[in-house]
């Protein structure tokens, strides 16, 4: 199974965070909140229509409305093999971990 | 209601404009919502910095994204075409091939129109540079001459401060007949092209050296410039250098350059060019005071204008200069004239005037082959799109399921059209090759130089791929706009009602293509029969195997007719012998002032004259009408003259009346005569110029000893004759060229331009039909696969092949009747104002309408004929059951 770079994992993670509001303005938000950097459109949708054609996510189309100018939502949420993915990064993720006390500037343990 | 915030205009235009379609509407909205966001948490000013700098950060990635997108969507139209095209191989290589050649004919065309409209235009300056000549003048009919006086430009130079250059040009030998001549070693040969310049000509004239340069071209008084062919032709591969040609028997000239030929590309014509030195020192010498004289225009001149001055304010100052400058004398002489100066690039298409170095070409023929050759480009395009019109009615089905499937009429409507571009863009990939290989074709027959480089230039290139964008937009668009339009169920059930106006469009078309062609038919057959007609027309007077050879001038001894007569009388198979100079073919006109009684003394008439021996007018079979001919007999014959019926009409008496009328042959530029005798005969008309023109008046003086011999000989054996003749003349005049030409070729030279022509039209005729008929099979093949099941069920009811074909022609056969009626009038109106150019030409008589007409039709029902066939004798069980 491929790797997720970081980015598309965040943004995948986003997506799960949010759940039926995983909508892009949202996941701007929220990825923005957290990393603390402003997050580019760019950044997100991109990554976000080839996370869809390897089909880890998928999106629907919404109702416009007012607060947009009339322009209408894409939601998107985890695809089965979406989940996968992410859970195989955390898999690798807490092997890495595994046994690696918390990083000190020291390099001691404690 | 609190008014929503707008982020600012031109951020949202740029971020617009670089989403794809896909996503566009909710990145912009979600860019929206957060832009509010941020208006409300931080103020307006703070969310437009934010909304614009989002704009700038994303636009590069979307706009990438999107290229990619369109990339990944045309690689998809293009597999999708090429599935198609390869799954319908022969409607796509009729149609590609078919296109191809008319596109190649409109390559071709613009090339030779390239060509000739590059004369003179190679050049540094070019359009600085004029011609001086004397202007023709239409009140008293003075053709004008492209040649001035040498004291001209000089003068003009020295007066005028915008003259920044000139250049004088000079023909050696162009008032003795065959006196020209050049000796290598052992090789002795004629030359009409041998030419004295002065030296600024390299400066001024764009000249390429192979050998030597500008600088030591004309280094020496007896330097010599030979152009590459000439060089390759004298010398073949050894360098030409310092090697020596004896010019005229007298002089030794030694070469000093070799240059690239400009006869090509230019009005100039030279093999060899000489020094101005060599004029004055050599051919000259007797004449010391050449440059000074204003009276005989004997040399083409050219002026090089400084940067900004204006040819025509130059022209108006030069009345004045005549007055000033001419002398007296020469002024009262030939009265009224003017200089006109004529841009050198000009010169090709536009200057006809007496004197010209070389016959110069026509627009008109330039237009009409543009033209033709449109029409042909014209045909090749309605039948493409015949083609595609008919072939995407048979995907109608492909339509239907697309469309409820949900694809948009946008999608079809450019995949039609792509499939159309890409068909045409190969079809101009074919037509780039296939114009190489006939560019050297064309070289050949009309004798024109088209090198394949010219293709390659950008404006060329910009404008054919333009033609094959338009043709194939206009090729699809009528299926992707008709066809898209169909509703998914009519489509479906094969029920495709096509429009009334779509068939009438289609036939419409076959006409037209057909009506083309037919009017390409009637061009030829009436070319050709003005052809046969010039061919086997009475000429008045005997061509075949008549020789004419050129006297060997002074400078080799005396020789008289006498003696050759004698000599020549002896080889078997010579029926006589005679001499002659001017008016006639293969010789020069000739033209000379007479007085004839009746009018006044001082009045000059100019006439064509025919310098002949005794027996000239036996020899040629002329008729005699009144009076007689030259004969020995009568030793007063050589004060007299004979006149042809023309000039007897001319001066206004009848043939009996003229006998005993007196003439006076001018002196040359003088009042008194050099003969003056009695009109001895009146010989019949015969055609001493082309047919193109009337016959003009001629008078015939005697002068033996004077021109070429003229030799009758016996048709039997002629190789022999020719032998034998030569072997005498080596022994008479060893030191002279043996040059000869037949009366009878150089007659069929003068309608070389004919033969050309015709050669032409054939060929782009063959390629019109060839184009329409591709054409109306696929057309044909399409509307029998229509008429499958009717031809199945007439098949079962009992009809024969026989009966079902003619059925499936009846429609066609129509089309083409109606194609040529409107072919022959348009026929009739383009070839009639080229007939009217010669002065014996044919009627234009229905049966060469009707042969034009019975061919097209012959054609089409052999095309439509197969396509029937096929339909006829398929089994209509196969094609019931497709139901």
């Amino acid at each position: 199974m491929e790797l997720l770079t970081r980015s598309e994992e965040l943004i995948l993670l986003a997506v799960w965070n949010l759940q039926a509001e995983a909508y892009g303005a949202a996941i701007q938000a929220h990825l923005t909140k957290v990393t603390g950097r402003d997050w580019s459109f760019g950044a997100i949708y991109i990554p976000l229509e080839r996370l869809e054609a390897r089909g880890y996510v998928r999106s629907m189309k919404q109702e416009p409305t007012v607060k947009r100018r009339g322009r209408r939502k894409r939601y998107f949420t985890l695809t089965k093999a979406g989940v996968a993915a992410l859970s195989h990064m955390r898999h690798i993720q807490n092997t890495l971990w595994e046994g690696l006390g918390p990083l000190a500037l020291d390099g001691g343990e404690g | 209601m609190m008014r929503v915030p707008e982020p600012p205009r031109w951020a949202q235009w740029i971020i617009g404009a670089a989403l794809h379609e896909r996503h566009r509407e909710e990145v912009l909205g979600d860019l929206v919502e957060r832009y509010q966001d941020a208006w409300e948490h931080e103020g307006p000013w703070r969310a437009g910095r934010w909304y614009t700098w989002q704009v700038l950060r994303s636009a590069g990635p979307f706009i990438a994204y999107t290229l990619l997108w369109y990339g990944i969507m045309i690689r998809n139209y293009l597999l999708i075409t090429w599935r198609t095209l390869t799954r319908n191989k022969a409607y796509s290589l009729i149609n590609t091939i078919g296109l191809a050649m008319g596109i190649a004919v409109c390559v071709l065309a613009l090339l030779y129109v390239q060509h000739e409209w590059g004369y003179d235009r190679q050049h540094p300056d070019a359009d600085r540079i004029v011609r001086v000549a004397y202007s023709p003048n239409a009140e008293t009919g003075y053709p004008g001459l492209a040649k001035v006086p040498f004291a001209v430009a000089p003068a003009l130079e020295a007066d005028f401060p915008q003259v920044e250059e000139t250049v004088r040009l000079f023909r050696v030998g162009s008032g003795e007949a065959g006196s020209h001549v050049l000796q290598h070693d052992e090789d002795l040969f004629y030359t009409d092209a041998f030419y004295v310049a002065e030296p600024a000509f390299f400066d001024v004239f764009a000249v390429e050296f192979v050998h030597g340069s500008a600088q030591s071209a004309f280094q020496k008084a007896n330097s010599l410039v030979l152009t590459e062919p000439m060089a390759q032709r004298l010398f073949g591969d050894a360098n030409p250098l310092g090697q020596e040609l004896i010019h005229q028997n007298q002089h030794v000239l030694e070469v000093s350059a070799v240059v690239t030929s400009i006869n090509e590309q230019s009005h100039l014509h030279f093999d060899f060019l000489a020094p101005w030195a060599f004029l004055a020192t050599e051919l000259y010498s007797s004449w010391s005071s050449f440059e000074e004289d204003w009276s005989a225009a004997f040399t083409w001149s050219y002026l090089r204008l400084a940067d900004g001055a204006s040819p025509d304010a130059l022209e108006a100052q030069l009345p004045a200069f005549i007055q000033d400058r001419y002398p007296e004398e020469v002024r009262q002489r030939f009265g009224d004239f003017s200089f006109i100066l004529q841009p050198i690039t000009d010169i090709h298409f536009h200057s006809h005037l007496r004197g010209e170095i070389k016959a110069n070409g026509n627009v008109r023929v330039v237009y009409g082959i543009v033209g033709i050759a449109l029409l042909v480009l014209v045909i090749a395009c309605i039948n493409f799109m015949n083609l595609a019109t008919a072939r995407s009615l048979a995907r109608a089905k492909e339509v239907g399921v697309r469309k409820a499937l949900g694809a948009r009429r946008g999608h079809l409507v450019s995949q039609f059209l792509g499939e159309a571009v890409v068909l045409s863009m190969v079809s101009l990939v074919l037509a780039l090759a296939f114009v190489g290989w006939a560019a050297s074709l064309l070289g050949t027959i009309a004798g024109v130089e088209l090198v394949l480089n010219d293709v390659l230039q950008p404006p060329l290139v910009i404008g054919i791929v333009g033609i094959g964008l338009l043709v194939g937009v206009l090729a699809g668009s009528y299926p992707a706009f008709v066809l898209s339009a169909f509703q998914p169920t009519e489509a479906l059930t094969g029920v495709v009602r096509q429009g009334r106006g779509a068939v009438t469009l289609r036939k419409l078309l076959v006409v037209v293509q057909f009506a083309i062609t037919i009017v390409f038919f009637i061009s030829i057959a009436v070319i050709q029969a003005q052809i046969r007609h010039i061919h086997t027309k009475e000429l008045g007077y005997h061509t075949a195997e008549t020789l004419l050879i050129q006297r060997p001038s002074q400078r080799f001894g005396e020789f008289s007719n006498a003696l050759f007569r004698d000599a020549f009388l002896k080889v078997p198979d010579v029926l006589d012998v005679s001499g002659g100079f001017g008016s006639m073919p293969g010789e020069p006109r000739s033209t000379w002032n007479y007085w004839v009684e009746g009018t006044p003394r001082e009045q000059k008439n100019r006439v064509s004259t025919l310098y002949g021996d005794y027996n000239i007018v036996d020899l040629l079979n002329v008729d005699i009408v009144a009076g007689r001919t030259f004969s020995e007999e009568f030793g007063t014959d050589d004060s007299g003259f004979l006149l042809n019926e023309a000039a007897v009409a001319e001066f206004g008496w009848t043939p009996e009346e003229a006998l005993g009328k007196q003439v006076g042959q001018f002196v040359w530029r003088e009042d008194t005569f050099s003969k003056q005798g009695p009109v001895l005969g009146v010989i019949k008309n015969f055609h001493y110029e082309s047919l193109h023109e009337p016959v003009k008046p001629l008078i015939v003086t005697l002068t033996p000893d004077f021109g070429a011999l003229i030799v009758r000989i016996r048709p039997d054996d002629r190789a022999e004759t020719l032998a034998q003749l030569r072997a005498t003349w080596q022994r008479l005049a060893p030191t002279a060229p043996f040059e000869y030409t037949f009366i009878d070729d150089n007659v069929a030279q003068l309608y070389e331009k004919e033969q050309q022509l015709h050669t032409i039209l054939n060929a782009l005729a063959v390629l019109a039909v060839g184009i329409a008929c591709l054409g109306l099979s696929g057309l044909a093949a399409y509307m029998a696969a229509r008429r499958t099941k009717e031809m199945g069920i007439r098949k079962v009811l009992g009809a024969s092949i026989a009966g079902l074909m003619v059925l499936l022609c009846k429609d066609f056969t129509r089309l083409v009747v109606l194609a040529f009626i409107v072919a022959a009038p348009i026929g009739y109106f383009v070839m009639e104002p080229w007939l009217q150019g010669y002065a014996s030409r044919i009627t234009m008589t229905p049966p060469l309408f009707l042969i034009a007409g019975v061919m097209a039709l012959g054609i089409a029902l052999l095309t439509v004929g197969y396509q029937a066939f096929n339909a006829a004798v398929s089994n209509p069980v196969d094609v019931l059951r497709q139901e």
